[in-house]
């Protein structure tokens, strides 16, 4: 019976750890794309992502429909996209 | 009997190997990059500081420079016109979506006096001319836009198109390159990429948004270059779209996480601006990790000829954001960046062979 608790203890807190380190992680993801909200934000659209400012222009297209995302006066190819495309409404 | 039994195993199992084999013929192999030359080279800045932003497009015109860059300004503007003396004539063509205004402008083309401008999003082309005292008058006309078309580029009637197809898109896939005629049907295709054998997601990631592509001022030549993988990519443009050389240095290093492409470490910055002059092939290049703590990135300029020989080096003392050569004076003229993050048009003497 004794054996029984501690095992249930124990998952019990590896469950919570595990929690604690998705939730943080996805503050962290969200801390991301709020520092780049710019990015890709200059419009009207709901896309964020990252851009790489070295390089001669940033954008982004849907992967479903095509629809194009820009960052007027950003630099760099796009990474980590995400968002809503605002034509076909796909998530990505 | 039994032998008899074993005998197809034995045939699949043959021609399973066989397949293996064939594929692994075909693996592309990575060769660093080997030039003719390297030579460390100085650019004199001929203008004064310039609001630059991406994107941002160069080239020659006479005795000016029309200039692509979004201007951040009370009326952002795309197109600069500069004197030979450094100094600005102009801004053109406003951010906005009345006539002779933009919302998504990445790149130009240089035909003659005219520069060619393409909004994506509102799907026109606008015309820029220069007459011989810098004065510039602006023309535009309604361009119906294919799906996944990323880029056009004018030959005489005719139109080069560059298209990216989406991961999702299995049937009726358009092409790379379409030669496009100016009553829009198909003269010749071209399906092939060097990232084939990657993960379409990848593939579109790269061909999407992390590669440029420039047309000779003859209409004769073609360049692909990738900003995070070392690949070039020689085309002959002729009523047919012929892949003459294709140049595997160094490969995307990319992990793909779901739908999310994510870039590691260890990948290195290629290729950045790009220019297709007749004879030569111009390209600012890195060449560093993306992780290397470099003051100033992409201050290479590499130069190949049309039959893909890697000819020059030139590490020059400022990134290179945007770049043309003028085959009249040998001078290549770029818009720079110094360290400190300070923006200019530069030129460039170079020697070539």
């Amino acid at each position: 019976m004794k054996k029984l608790f501690l095992i249930t203890i124990a998952t019990a807190l590896m469950a919570g750890g595990a929690f604690a380190a998705k939730f943080s992680s996805r503050n962290e993801t969200s801390k991301l794309f709020k520092s780049n909200v710019e990015a890709l934000a200059d419009g009207e659209y709901t896309v964020f992502g990252h851009c790489k400012e070295e390089s001669t222009y940033c954008f982004a297209i849907c992967p479903n429909c095509g629809a194009e995302y820009w960052a007027s006066g950003h630099g760099g190819g796009s990474y980590n996209m995400s968002g809503n495309c605002q034509l076909c409404n796909h998530q990505f | 009997m039994n032998k008899l039994v074993y005998l197809p195993v034995f045939a699949a199992v043959i021609f399973t190997a066989a397949i293996g084999c064939k594929r692994n013929s075909e693996e592309v192999v990575y060769k660093p990059l080997v030039f003719d030359k390297e030579q460390e080279v100085k650019f004199t800045p001929i203008s004064d500081e310039i609001l630059f932003g991406g994107p941002a497009r160069i080239c020659k015109i006479g005795d000016y420079f029309a200039v692509l860059y979004y201007q951040r300004d009370s009326v952002p503007t795309f197109l600069h016109v500069f004197n030979k003396s450094g100094q600005k004539m102009g801004d053109y063509i406003p951010e906005g979506r009345g006539p002779k205004e933009g919302l998504m402008i990445m790149e130009i083309q240089n035909i003659g006096s005219d520069i060619i401008l393409n909004d994506l999003q509102q799907k026109k082309a606008m015309s820029a001319s220069l007459d011989s005292s810098g004065n510039v008058s602006i023309s535009e006309n309604q361009r119906d836009r294919k799906q996944w078309m990323i880029n056009s580029f004018r030959i005489g009637e005719n139109y080069l198109n560059y298209f990216a197809p989406g991961p999702y898109i299995k049937e009726n896939r358009p092409p790379r390159l379409d030669l496009e005629s100016s009553q829009g049907y198909r003269i010749a295709t071209f399906y092939s990429s060097p990232l084939d054998y990657t993960d379409p997601m990848l593939r579109f990631k790269l061909d999407a948004g992390g590669c440029s592509q420039s047309l000779s001022p003859n209409g004769k030549h073609f360049v692909i270059t990738y900003y995070d993988a070392s690949i070039i990519e020689l085309f002959t443009i002729d009523r047919s779209i012929k892949e003459t050389y294709r140049g595997y240095f160094y490969p995307p290093k990319f992990k793909v996480v779901g739908t999310k492409v994510e870039p590691e470490e260890d990948r290195i910055w290629a290729f950045n601006a790009l220019h297709a002059a007749n004879s030569y092939v111009f390209a600012s290049y890195d060449g560093d990790l993306a992780s290397a703590k470099k003051k100033i990135r992409s201050n290479n300029i590499t130069v190949f000829d049309w039959n893909g020989h890697a000819l020059r080096l030139l590490k020059t003392d400022y990134r290179v954001d945007a770049i043309c050569y003028s085959e009249e004076d040998g001078t290549i003229y770029a818009v720079i960046t110094d360290e400190s993050g300070r923006h200019y048009l530069g030129k460039l003497k170079i020697d070539l062979p």
